[in-house]
Formats: structure tokens, sequence, C-alpha cells
């Protein structure tokens, strides 16, 4: 099948003047071929890009639409800002930015620049490191969680009560407890902030998943990604460290993802010229 | 320099998605897109998060929001 002119595929933004290494030869997921990555320099940026081949008459969206193509298409763009935010400090772009020619890209950095140049400063000399927190309530209510004195005294009441009666203020003690638990929660997610924080430059709240490391550990609390300098990694993970040994038997479960590149602190939205074509 | 100690590289395909897809630069405008499908890519990748995100049963918090410490 013959094959359209090629598109081009961006994958980041970084400061020009540092040439990449290379990488390895081109990728083919489906009917597309990705070419290997370059660099388009454009003022004192460089974009990331590889030429994008498809056939005549097929869309990205089609192969995308396979789901074991569009996880390789989404795990090739991971790949390739690794491999380049090993190098040097980059933008990432969100998935998918596409266009026809050079010329309408260099327009977008052109126009961006200075929002580009500025979120570059920003990243540089530093990575972005997840934080999870996980917590197991049984482990919790075992040994971390102390009943307020609402509870402790409601729970004697409950206690004595005859059965009939202990029926209907179980439920309010339940309700209690679980107030009593948010409560403990809150305070460790307080005290975990005060521990990292001081080794971030920023901070961003993200989406909870249940992708749990272990089955008590199924419930998320947090999930955090932390801008860290270069030089404060080293305290980052021994106070993330901390956490887990004093907070471990209370039920609670810090895990630590990264490094990544900076997805989470790249917050430019830049808006092209329609008259770019 | 970059941290040497232990790297964490086990990928939780939800992370990874997560950031590649809610996260990163946005460029928006039809003319930057050339590609007329482009707005279908992202349609196109939101069946791969649903589905996704349907195996892992996640729950989502309120829309992302950014504190600087």
């Amino acid at each position: 099948m013959p094959l359209a002119d090629p598109l081009l595929y961006l994958f980041g933004i970084a400061r020009a003047g540092k040439q990449l290494k290379s990488l390895e030869a081109a990728k083919s997921i489906g009917p597309v071929e990705f070419a290997p990555p370059r660099n388009i320099a454009s003022g004192n940026l460089q974009a990331v890009v590889c030429d994008l081949h498809m056939p005549e008459g097929v869309e990205l969206d089609t192969v995308l639409q396979d789901p074991s193509q569009a996880e390789a298409v989404v795990l090739y763009h991971h790949r390739v800002l690794e491999w380049a935010a090993d190098q040097l400090a980059i933008l990432p772009l969100r998935l998918g930015a596409v266009f026809s020619n050079e010329r309408c890209l260099q327009q977008v950095l052109k126009e961006g620049h200075a929002q580009l140049q500025q979120a570059i400063e920003k990243i540089e000399g530093a990575a972005e490191w997840g934080v999870k927190v996980y917590c197991d309530r049984t482990q919790l209510r075992k040994n971390g969680c102390i009943d307020s004195a609402e509870t402790a005294s409601f729970r004697a009441k409950h206690e004595c009560a005859s059965d009939g009666k202990k029926f209907f203020l179980l439920r309010q003690l339940q309700k209690l407890i679980e107030k009593d638990e948010a409560e403990a929660i809150t305070q460790c997610l307080n005290d975990a902030l005060t521990q990292i924080t001081p080794f971030a430059k920023q901070r961003i709240t993200g989406k909870f998943h249940a992708n749990a490391p272990t089955e008590s550990m199924a419930e998320m609390v947090s999930n955090d990604a932390f801008l860290i300098e270069f030089e404060h990694e080293k305290g980052f993970h021994e106070a993330v460290e901390k956490l887990n040994a004093g907070y471990g038997s209370s039920g609670f479960l810090f895990h630590v993802t990264g490094p990544w590149p900076s997805y989470s602190f790249a917050t430019v939205n830049l808006i092209g010229d329609e008259n770019a074509l | 320099m970059p941290y040497e100690g232990p790297r964490h590289q086990e990928l939780a395909l939800s992370d990874l998605l997560d950031r590649i897809l809610h996260k990163g630069i946005v460029i928006s405008g039809e003319a930057t897109i050339t590609l007329a499908g482009v707005d279908l890519v992202y349609i196109g990748l939101q069946v791969l998060i649903t589905s996704v995100e349907n195996v892992n049963k996640t729950p989502e918090t309120d829309s992302d929001r950014m504190e600087k410490s």
C-alpha cells in the first residue's frame, strides 16, 4: 500500500543546544511507523519529534481503536520521553500531538516561546516523583485509630446496652469509628506533607486508582506528584522511608513511583494559529 | 546530579495513562493539528482509558488541583 506524506509527531520540547543520543531504529505499531526520534530547533528551543508514516487511507484513529496498538503507542510515547528526560529537561506533550509539516510546528513553538521557556525553567534540574498512599482500615482500626472521647463514651454505652438497643446503637457507633478513621487518615496525610514538601518545588494532587500493591492495601487515600530537585531527591526518599517506618504499623503504605518525565508539571496550553496552514 | 538510589521502574498503566492523557503540554487549535481525525485520536484513546479504568475499577477524585508548596 502506498504511503501518505509523513506527519510529524511531537513528543516534547526542550532547550536547544544539547544533541540527543540516538534512540533506536523506527518503531512499527500496526500499519503505522514511527521514524527514529529527531530534534527540530526553533530559536533557543528544540522539539523532539519523529516522522509518522501511515499507508494512504489509514487513519491514526483506526489504529488506536485496537487496544493493544493503542497501548503500544502510549508506551512508545513514554519511552521516548524517558529517554529524552535522561539527557535534558523536557516538557512532555500530551499524547497525540500530530502536525502536517514542520512549518506548523515552528509556528506553535514561535507563538508559545515565552510560556515554554518559563515552563522549562521550572522543571530544569528536577524530576517528577509520584507518592501514592494506601490505607488498610482493618490494620488502622487495630493499631492506629484511637477512639475519640465521644467514641469511647459511646462504645461503653453500647457495651452496657440491652441486646435490642445494641442493634440500634451499633450503627451510630460505626459512624463515630469511621469519623475517627477519617481523622486519623487526614492526620497521617498532613504529617506526610509536612515531611515531604520541604524537598519539593511543587506538588500536584492526582486521581485515585485501584492498582493496589497488596490485597489488604486496597484503598488509595492520596496520590500526589512532586517536583523534586535532584539535590533533594535523597532527602525526599528518606522522608518517605521514615513515613513508612512510622505509619506502617498503623496500616499506611507510602508507595513511590518514578522518576517520571515531568508530565504533571508541564502545564502549558498552547493555542495554534489557524492561519498556520 | 539526579538521584542515584533505587529507581521505581514498575509501571502501572493507570499511572502512565493518567499522566500521558491528562497532563503535559496541550496544543489546541484546528490548524496546528492538521490531521482531520486528531480529535478522533482522543476518542480512540478514550476507549482505551475507559477499558483500563473499568478493569481497575478506578474511582476519580474531584478534578485535579495544583498546589504550590
